[in-house]
């Protein structure tokens, strides 16, 4: 057999399985819940159409619109507060921890949990913010509070509180990686300069640092952006987000075309956010090699 | 004498525009050691790998002991091949690389033991049999590499460029012991190389190759003593390379002037023309230094100038003549005994050089680089 | 003169002390942080042990009771083995369809490169709930009912990515020279394949179908959709979560958080093994 014909099919053999996958099982999928989004629904069936009523729906229909807000809005405060409480802990590994073994060991310990169990993880914070866990608990116990307060589970708030502390770790990976490439000997300089620690961070680090914070920022919100695991666990009426309307749709609703086409309007938020966020990180990237 | 590689008409291009070799046609002997000498980008590695079977010909044919292997996997040829990085696998140790061919090939494991044994106790290895090649310096890589390669007893070794990591002592120990090995097994060596003294060291026949094709293809001496172009009068050794214009024309030879000087040299095959400009190519150490223009053996060509320079060598000296043209005439005299330090001349001094016409060359001046 | 001497030192001092006390600020945040990561599985493990239906402070007494009440739950039982048989599934895809999809990119130059390697990583960037809603219209097309088997293909074709990129990482820092070498002496390619290049990917194809087992195990938003008559384990959890708090989650879930740290911790020993291997 000639050689190009047996590296022709020895490619072939490679390449097929996993295209083949990709095109039945992502690209297929993602094309059937386009189309389907310009169905009408008759209710309990949908009947095919072209129509923008769906879409219509969505932003104009504060039911909608409103949760589509609330869910930009309580994605991005956990995008931020993940950002506030992950960048000293990473900058700390970073800077100030000098065995490097013992660098290594903290920062699997930050990085782990994250593989474990999302749900029991939410689930717990469940168990420590209601009336009857751990916080009142021990408030009462201590004496701040005469009796318990539902304040702390069931709304805005706690849904945040949930979503940072599993994104944290999230955070951390890319910030650990873009601080760990600068070169120390760029601080180091600055400080010879004779510039403050702090105005040296807000002027070198920080800067550098971004294509970090960037894509921590960016995979966090996308990710926060479309939850509906929290929501369910610790969100209550004031806090669901726009998936578990989806979810609803999919469910007792029975509106699969509104459900696609929110499904779609989320795809189209989060594509727009990390190509911004590609772009951002493009237009100051830095070649520190 | 059979030959063992044919190669007709061999081409390859990459993309639409890079010829890396062009239709190179070459026969090697069995048992001779050939070298294809170039520098990076000549075409030289992409002919052996094209031998070996990891790059496809373009166009042409590849015969290995008569058959066509163009068409064939490197797993389906009888050729082994050193690596310039060794290529050792890193998660075997010294002996399961040695052996891995025999391996692969079926060898039952009783035999394979013994002849990696005795492939190791001929490179000298045997008692590193068992460390992994992070353990090993690189010559010991190297070695490690060729027993590799020569357990299987292939009819052609191909080396490429085997030595560019060694360092400069290391590298010359090698070339001698990979010369008697070669002369030892008596097997056919390939051997790719940017380094001209390598080549002129080991070779039987010498393939200069300029951009994809051969410039020329011989013994060392003939490469050396009567350079085809004056791209390989420079590649091999160095030259003076001079400007000059033909006075005379002769069936075998002609006459040259450049400034006020004429000298006579051989055709070499080559057809001239009276007026036509030539570029003549003299090696330093062929040039002697006389007293005077009378004291110049006879049809000895002579060449008078100032003395620029003069640079210690340790067992030679160098010196910068200038004879009228933008660059110096160099003329390296060996120093033999000690009497001969005391000739060394002045800055400044005029002083005459004889050359043998027969260790002139002269190239038309719109020849190949 | 000894005055303008003592000024000289306290402007010295005053700045390294502002450090030092910047330092511990920092020191202090980055312990609270880390504290705050690991309090809510410590009230996890601790309220398992707890003799108490409510997870409520002062704690009252050692008890195995809820593990026990695990051990007895044939509902909780079942969905184990259901996650089991799932991610074991799943994981044989990932590794084979994830390192065929590594070498296609690493090796072969094909028509709709750049699409495919967008679409792969389409599932972990897109929020896990799309991927398993369209995925779930296909199968609803294509008539099949939900099953175990159709929460396998959601899993399979979420976490394939992960195999890809560690995989291909390793690939890209291979020395294909070993390669050549192989069939240089005279391997056929599978032979080249079996004793050379996969002895070298081995700890990344390891190290990431560990990943990616764990993360089946665990798997909600795709798995929501795709779920037809038997439950995986979260799924079980999500369910029981729903009428209420039981405590033997909290036994469950600390017994699930123990296996996966180990699992991890061993997967990132090998995938950061892989990194350096050379």
């Amino acid at each position: 057999m000639k050689l190009r014909t047996r590296r022709f099919i020895g490619s072939s053999a490679i390449v097929s399985p996993p295209l083949l996958w990709t095109l039945v099982f992502l690209f297929t999928p993602y094309l059937i819940l386009f189309t389907y989004s310009f169905y009408l629904t008759k209710f309990p069936m949908f009947v095919p159409a072209f129509q923008f009523g769906n879409y219509v729906l969505i932003f104009t229909d504060p039911q909608y619109f409103q949760v589509l807000l609330r869910t930009v809005k309580i994605a991005s405060i956990v995008s931020v507060s993940a950002l506030l409480l992950a960048y000293p802990l990473t900058y700390f590994l970073v800077f100030k921890v000098q065995r490097p073994g013992l660098r290594a060991a903290l920062y699997m310990a930050v990085i782990v949990p994250l593989w474990v169990s999302y749900l029991l993880r939410a689930y717990t914070w469940k168990t420590i913010l209601g009336s009857e866990g751990v916080l009142n608990s021990f408030l009462v116990w201590s004496g701040i509070l005469s009796e318990p307060t539902d304040i702390f589970l069931y709304n805005q708030f706690s849904m945040v509180l949930t979503l940072t502390y599993i994104y944290v770790p999230f955070m951390v990976m890319p910030l650990y990686t873009a601080l760990e490439k600068i070169p120390r000997s760029v601080v180091e300089a600055s400080k010879d300069l004779g510039v403050g620690p702090l105005r040296t961070f807000f002027k070198i680090t920080l800067p550098l640092s971004m294509p970090g914070v960037i894509a921590g920022t960016t995979f966090t919100f996308c990710l926060t952006f479309g939850d509906f695991v929290a929501a369910f666990l610790v969100g209550g009426p004031n806090g669901f987000m726009i998936a578990n309307i989806v979810q609803a749709q999919f469910g007792t609703a029975l509106n699969w075309p509104l459900g696609a086409a929110l499904s779609i309007v989320m795809l189209m938020i989060v594509l727009t956010v990390i190509s911004l966020a590609d772009r951002l990180e493009r237009a100051g990237r830095l070649d520190l090699a | 004498m059979p030959d063992i590689i044919q190669l007709h008409s061999l081409t390859k291009t990459f993309g639409n525009d890079i010829v890396a070799v062009d239709k190179i046609d070459l026969t090697v002997g069995e048992g001779e050691f050939v070298t294809l000498l170039g520098p990076s980008g000549c075409g030289k590695t992409t002919t052996l790998r094209m031998i070996a079977g990891f790059e496809i010909p373009t166009r042409g044919r590849i015969y290995l002991s008569g058959d066509d292997v163009t068409e064939l996997p490197p797993y389906q040829r009888h050729v082994n091949t050193v690596f310039q990085d060794y290529a050792l696998f890193p998660h075997m140790n010294v002996s399961e690389n040695v052996g891995y061919g025999l391996r692969v090939g079926g060898v039952p494991k009783g035999e394979i033991v013994t002849m990696v044994t005795d492939m190791l106790n001929m490179v000298g290895l045997i008692d590193k049999a068992s460390h992994r090649p992070n353990q090993l310096s690189g010559g010991e890589k190297q070695r490690v590499a060729l027993a590799r390669a020569l357990v299987r007893k292939p009819k052609v070794l191909l080396l490429d460029e085997p030595l560019s990591a060694l360092d400069a002592k290391l590298r010359g120990a090698m070339q001698v012991e990979l010369k008697h090995l070669h002369k030892k097994l008596g097997i056919t060596f390939l051997y790719v190389t940017h380094d001209q003294t390598e080549a002129m060291v080991m070779s039987d026949r010498i393939v200069v190759m300029d951009r994809g094709r051969i410039a020329q293809l011989g013994t060392p001496t003939e490469l050396y003593d009567h350079p085809a172009t004056p791209y390989v009068a420079n590649f091999l050794g160095s030259s003076n390379m001079i400007a000059s214009r033909v006075v005379e024309v002769w069936p075998d030879g002609v006459r040259l002037r450049f400034g006020v000087c004429e000298i006579v040299c051989g055709a070499n095959g080559q057809r001239f023309t009276e007026g036509e400009r030539v570029t003549v190519s003299i090696r330093p150490e062929k040039v002697a230094v006389v007293d005077d223009r009378g004291s110049a053996p006879d049809g000895f060509n002579v060449i008078e100038g100032v003395v620029r320079d003069c640079l210690f060598h340790g067992n030679s000296y160098r010196i910068e003549v200038d004879i009228g043209q933008d660059k110096p005439f160099i003329v390296d005299v060996q120093l033999r005994t000690g009497a001969d330090r005391a000739v060394m001349p002045e800055p400044g001094s005029a002083v005459a050089m004889t050359i043998d016409p027969a260790n002139v060359n002269a190239f038309a001046a719109g020849a190949d680089r | 003169m000894v005055a303008l001497a003592q000024m000289d030192r306290v402007s010295l001092i005053a700045p390294r002390l502002r450090e030092r006390a910047g330092d511990n600020l920092l020191w202090l945040i980055a312990a609270g942080t880390m504290a705050f990561l690991y309090l809510p599985i410590l009230v996890l493990i601790v309220f398992s042990f707890n003799d108490n239906r409510v997870t409520t402070l002062p704690l009252r007494g050692f008890t195995l009771r809820w593990y026990q009440a695990v051990l007895d739950n044939a509902d909780i039982q079942a969905a184990i083995v259901n996650s089991l048989y799932v991610a074991t599934a799943a994981t044989a895809i990932t590794v084979v369809l994830g390192t065929t999809a590594a070498f296609a990119l690493d090796r072969v130059d094909f028509p709709g490169k750049t699409a495919f390697r967008r679409l792969i990583f389409l599932p972990i960037a897109l929020p896990g709930l799309v991927t398993g809603i369209a995925m779930l219209n296909l199968f609803r097309l294509m008539g099949l009912n939900l099953s175990l088997e159709t929460v396998i293909l959601g899993h399979a074709t979420a976490l394939t990515v992960i195999v890809v990129t560690q995989v291909f990482a390793r690939l890209q820092r291979f020395n294909r020279r070993l390669e050549e070498a192989s069939g240089d002496l005279g391997a056929r390619p599978w032979q080249t394949f079996l004793f050379v290049t996969f002895p070298n990917i081995r700890s990344a194809v390891i190290g990431s179908a560990l990943l990616s087992f764990t993360l089946s195990f665990d798997e909600i938003p795709v798995t929501f959709f795709l779920t037809g008559r038997d439950n995986t384990l979260p799924m079980y959890i999500y369910s029981t979560l729903r009428r209420g708090i039981t405590p033997e989650i909290n036994a469950v879930g600390t017994i699930i958080v123990v296996l996966s740290l180990g699992i991890i911790a061993l997967s990132i020993y090998l995938l950061h093994n892989s990194q350096k291997e050379d």
